[in-house]
């Protein structure tokens, strides 16, 4: 009764591999300036006219910058619905990457050879069941 | 004969098929086969094929025809004639063509998308699921953050926010295959339905067989106690008091628990300050442990946890600091058997044994081999559910009775308390569906997968709220009462709510019924200027709206996805398989009834929205780049759920193949269902959050004259009276509630006419039961008929039913029963509607997660009998 589990349960690393990686756009030149273009959908959408935006980011960039350029441009009511108070992407804004979903908004997008396609959907944040 | 009835309905070869499907009588979604003969579905069964149900099925599970051949289902789309609205008060539908229908609809939502997308509000059932993604994706591509879930207050704003903190899960479950020993309180899993109903049902009957013993605390001994070893009748909503003493008694009398779990697993060795916060390295701001091989306080991943201490005073940044095992030990020092005594009327000296046996049968220490991997054992578990969360303190409630897990360390180890299922690895062929719990901020878990993007953990920042619900205020919420309180007016008007809602589209719910009493709700519906109902039977909601659509039931229905996520509420958990399962029309649709998801596509198109839609469906199901929904392109619904079904499991395994086959099955590992060892992090046993979490709340919501009291806040658990513990007149002496009946599933199935026969052959479904000491004490007889009243002279009429199987004090009554409206005409005039009795407003809800008071202090005094 006085055996610590911890020193007979042996971590075999079952969960430390993701299953599938998100698959890395093809990489392109790192420092030439990238052409993005951002897609927003539903209530993002209504704050801006134009879809998509097309924007000229330098390589390598985070979504973090994509979502503080959208900010500069089109105001902090856009960017409140984005963030949190804190500042961070809120949770129930989902970011894709060319179809990928980007888990960590401070790593860095993968420069492509083609236009860059992000995009940003606000999500239903509350419900009960 | 539509395109969708000709896919069903082969034209010349005879038909004799068993269709593989998915059950919609409750949200439990098991799995059937439906036989159908000659184009008439004559039998539903259990699908043994699937690991949801394994080939079980309940009554109201093959019941479900009579619901489908029911001749008041709507049929042809309405439209209402009289302006006036009301409780009592004659639509005066007339048939409309759903080309008038849609455009109507349209042309309605337009205005309002222009005006502020937040003035739609979207409402759905929580009984079938197939709502679940199309819903949510379409209020997302209009814009409103505004979605509900009408009776999902009555539901788990307690148990889901403490299943998700400390189970990454929905909800939990004895390991049935090894457990020994199973508290429950106010939870009947495996006896009953809901989650995992048939599947639990089987797992807790080989339980018992193999010697479990069962002890069930709850006020009435019913689904649950009736086959438990034991029965504790407990008053009414004093759950937290008894858990907490028994962690008393595990602690200071007995000196059991867990050490290694809690220094490895939980935050019982982070060092609290003065201040109740975690005292924090400087340098890195992680909290800090005392490193008893170092002799200095050092942040919890420097320290190996074998050498954090869990007890004792020390000083680390200069002030005096204990762990949080130390706090919560003291803290537990009050709670002792002879004070829950008082509070509960379970005597002392049962709570000493309960808490004895509890932790003597956890063996503690002990580990097991399964399929070949050496695990924690554990076997004991401490589970609660609807129960203890029909009241003001269900936080504290679950809090306290999870502390009995946590203290024993038999979270999500091999025989112990399953949050299911928090962790699957995903579907091998592909690698997809994977996810699992891991750690967040401070180290603490964060969930996995979870029904929606508010995770329990970490919580939001509160904001002045802009939702109508204000859960963006009251982050630890996901359903409100605020949808049909007196009081939301006022509310909305300290906060400055830009908007109100002006228009409804409701999907199967009869929110008259599920939430509170009829009045207030129906005042609240009464100011939508237009409400669209999508429905099988004209409910009483039904009846407030302006335009009725008629929609297919289950049996007619296509849903791809009717058993994920899996920690949801169809997959058992334990050992077995994973069942990937799908929902397929056995029937077509009956006169002009349309699938709601066709409505939805249709009126996205209308709106200018399906570039949107698709953007949404893409991201809520997570649809793989090469299946994603593309541009503005119109997809069927069909091909929504062909793509969905590739994208998880591969190209040749689309919507034909899963219309022959209904499942996918393969097997869970050890890794996946006794996940905990294998994930690196902890589960708070003090709650430090709170205090942050009260502060913000209490700094938007107190200068606007809303006060929040800090008591519901608190780091570690206490018992807080409802407010009908506080009652004080004489007449008022029993605490009514109600619970929910093994045979109905909230208000819908009471129009199922074999289950109206099952339940008016059941002595409880449609009574009014009180102990039967209690009724001879006050002269009551067996079906007398009565009238029960509440303090505000709110009051409800039925026959008695006098049983032993209840508390002195309690008043218990089953279901949603007692509809009013001439839409289903079975259900009408049957049982007593409890919610009736139900005040809505500020006072009678959680000031922390807004669970809603369902507890009521009431009066009985006989009523004239009918001659």
């Amino acid at each position: 009764m006085t055996v610590r589990w911890d020193a007979v349960v042996q971590d075999n690393g079952f969960w430390s591999d993701p299953a599938r990686p998100a698959r890395a756009a093809a990489v392109g030149d790192a420092n030439s300036p990238q052409r993005v273009q951002i897609w927003l959908f539903g209530s993002l959408a209504s704050a801006v006219e134009e879809r998509p935006i097309t924007l000229h980011l330098e390589s390598p960039f985070c979504v973090d910058q994509v979502i503080a350029e959208l900010g500069r441009r089109y105001g902090v009511a856009l960017l409140a619905k984005i963030t949190t108070p804190a500042g961070t992407k809120a949770r129930n804004c989902r970011v894709f990457v060319n179809g990928e979903p980007v888990p960590d908004t401070a790593a860095p997008v993968q420069a492509a050879t083609t236009t860059a396609q992000i995009e940003l959907v606000l999500l239903s944040a509350l419900e009960g069941g | 004969m539509n395109e969708a009835a000709a896919a069903t309905m082969p034209a010349q070869a005879p038909d004799d098929t068993w269709v593989p499907s998915t059950c919609a009588l409750c949200y439990g979604n098991c799995s059937v086969l439906a036989h159908r003969v000659d184009g008439v579905v004559v039998k539903i069964e259990g699908n043994p094929e699937s690991a949801v149900g394994k080939g079980r099925l309940c009554g109201k599970g093959v019941s479900g025809v009579m619901s489908h051949y029911d001749p008041n289902r709507l049929t042809r789309p309405l439209r209402r004639t009289n302006p006036k609205k009301g409780l009592d008060v004659d639509p005066g539908w007339k048939e409309i063509t759903w080309e008038e229908a849609l455009d109507e609809i349209a042309t309605v939502l337009k205005r309002v998308r222009a005006e502020d997308p937040r003035k739609l509000l979207i409402q759905r059932t929580t009984t079938v699921l197939a709502c679940f993604i199309p819903f949510k994706s379409f209020a997302a591509a209009f814009g409103t953050p505004n979605l509900s879930v009408a009776g999902a207050l009555h539901c788990g704003n307690g148990s889901h926010l403490v299943s998700g903190i400390m189970h990454s899960s929905w909800s939990m479950v004895p390991d049935f295959e090894y457990c020994n020993y199973a508290i429950y309180f106010g939870a009947s899993k495996g006896h009953s339905a809901g989650h995992a109903a048939t599947s639990n049902m089987k797992l807790a009957a080989d339980a018992r067989v193999r010697g479990m013993k069962m002890v069930v605390v709850d006020p009435m001994a019913n689904f649950a106690a009736s086959k438990a070893t034991e029965w504790v009748p407990l008053r009414v909503g004093t759950d937290a008091s008894l858990a907490l003493a028994m962690c008393n008694v595990i602690v200071h009398e007995l000196g059991m628990f867990d050490a290694p779990y809690l220094q490895a697993k939980t935050n019982a060795p982070y060092l609290i300050g003065p201040d109740k916060l975690y005292v924090r390295d400087p340098a890195t701001s992680k909290p800090l442990v005392w490193d008893a091989a170092a002799k200095t306080a050092r942040p919890y991943t420097d320290a190996k946890p074998a050498d954090m201490a869990l007890e004792g005073e020390f000083e680390a940044n200069g002030v005096c600091c204990q762990p949080a095992f130390q706090k919560l030990k003291d803290h537990l020092r009050k709670f002792t058997p002879e004070w829950a005594e008082r509070i509960t009327t379970v005597r002392a000296a049962d709570i000493r044994r309960l808490a004895t046996e509890f932790a003597r049968e956890a063996r503690i220490g002990s580990t097991i081999v399964v399929d070949g991997v050496t695990l924690p054992y554990r076997p004991v578990a401490a589970i609660a559910f609807r129960g203890p969360n029909g009241h003001m303190n269900s936080v504290y409630n679950f809090y306290a009775v999870e502390l009995l897990n946590e203290l024993v360390g038999s979270s999500n180890v091999v025989g112990g308390c399953l949050g299911y299922n928090a962790a699957c690895a995903g579907y091998p062929g592909t690698g997809r569906l994977r996810y699992v719990p891991s750690a967040g901020p401070d180290g603490l878990m964060q969930v996995g997968i979870w029904m929606d993007y508010h995770f329990p953990y970490p919580i939001v920042e509160s904001q002045v709220p802009r939702k109508i619900g204000l859960q963006d205020l009251f982050t630890m919420s996901m359903s409100s009462p605020f949808l049909g309180s007196d009081d939301q007016d006022d509310i909305w008007r300290k906060f400055d709510l830009p908007y109100r809602i002006e228009v409804m589209i409701n999907w199967g719910t009869n929110a008259l019924m599920s939430v509170s009493n009829r009045e207030s709700a129906a005042r609240a519906i009464e100011k939508y200027k237009f409400i669209v109902s999508i429905d099988l039977f004209e409910t009483e909601t039904t009846r407030f709206a302006d335009i009725v659509l008629p929609d297919v039931g289950y049996l007619q229905q296509l849903d791809s996805r009717t058993s994920f996520p899996f920690f949801f509420c169809s997959m058992p958990g334990g050992r077995g398989d994973w069942s990937w399962t799908i929902r397929q029309p056995v029937l077509p649709p009956q006169g002009e009834q349309r699938p709601f998801q066709d409505v939805l596509f249709e009126l996205a198109d209308r709106l200018g929205i399906r570039g949107d839609l698709n953007a949404t469906l893409n991201a809520d199901l997570n649809l793989a780049p090469e299946y994603r929904l593309q541009g503005e392109h119109g997809y069927t619904w069909p091909e929504v759920c062909d793509a969905e079904l590739k994208s998880n499991f591969g190209p040749e395994h689309g919507l034909e193949w899963f219309k022959e086959h209904g499942v996918i099955s393969w097997p869970k590992k050890p890794e996946e269902v006794y996940w905990r060892p294998f994930v690196d992090a902890r589960v708070p046993i003090y709650w430090e959050f709170l205090t942050s979490v009260h502060r913000n709340v209490a700094a938007i919501a107190e200068p606007r004259g809303l006060k929040i009291p800090r008591e519901y806040y608190e780091p570690l658990p206490d018992f807080i009276p409802c407010r009908s513990h506080n009652c004080t007149k004489a007449e008022f002496d029993l605490y009514a509630f109600y619970y929910r009946d093994a045979i109905q599933t909230n208000s819908f199935t009471m129009e199922n006419p074999w289950l109206d026969e099952a339940a008016r052959l059941d002595p409880f479904s449609y009574t009014i039961a009180i102990n039967a000491g209690t009724g001879r004490k006050k002269g009551l007889r067996d079906g007398q008929r009565v009238w029960v009243e509440n303090e505000k002279g709110r009051k409800v009429k039925g026959r008695v039913k006098l049983t032993q199987a209840i508390h002195p004090e309690g008043l218990g009554i089953a279901a949603c029963a007692g509809h009013w409206g001439d839409g289903m005409p079975v259900a009408k005039g049957k049982g007593v509607f409890f919610n009736e009795l139900l005040e809505i407003d500020w006072e009678h809800c959680s000031p922390i997660n807004l669970s809603l008071d369902l507890c009521v202090r009431v009066k009985v005094t006989p009523a004239e009998e009918r001659t």
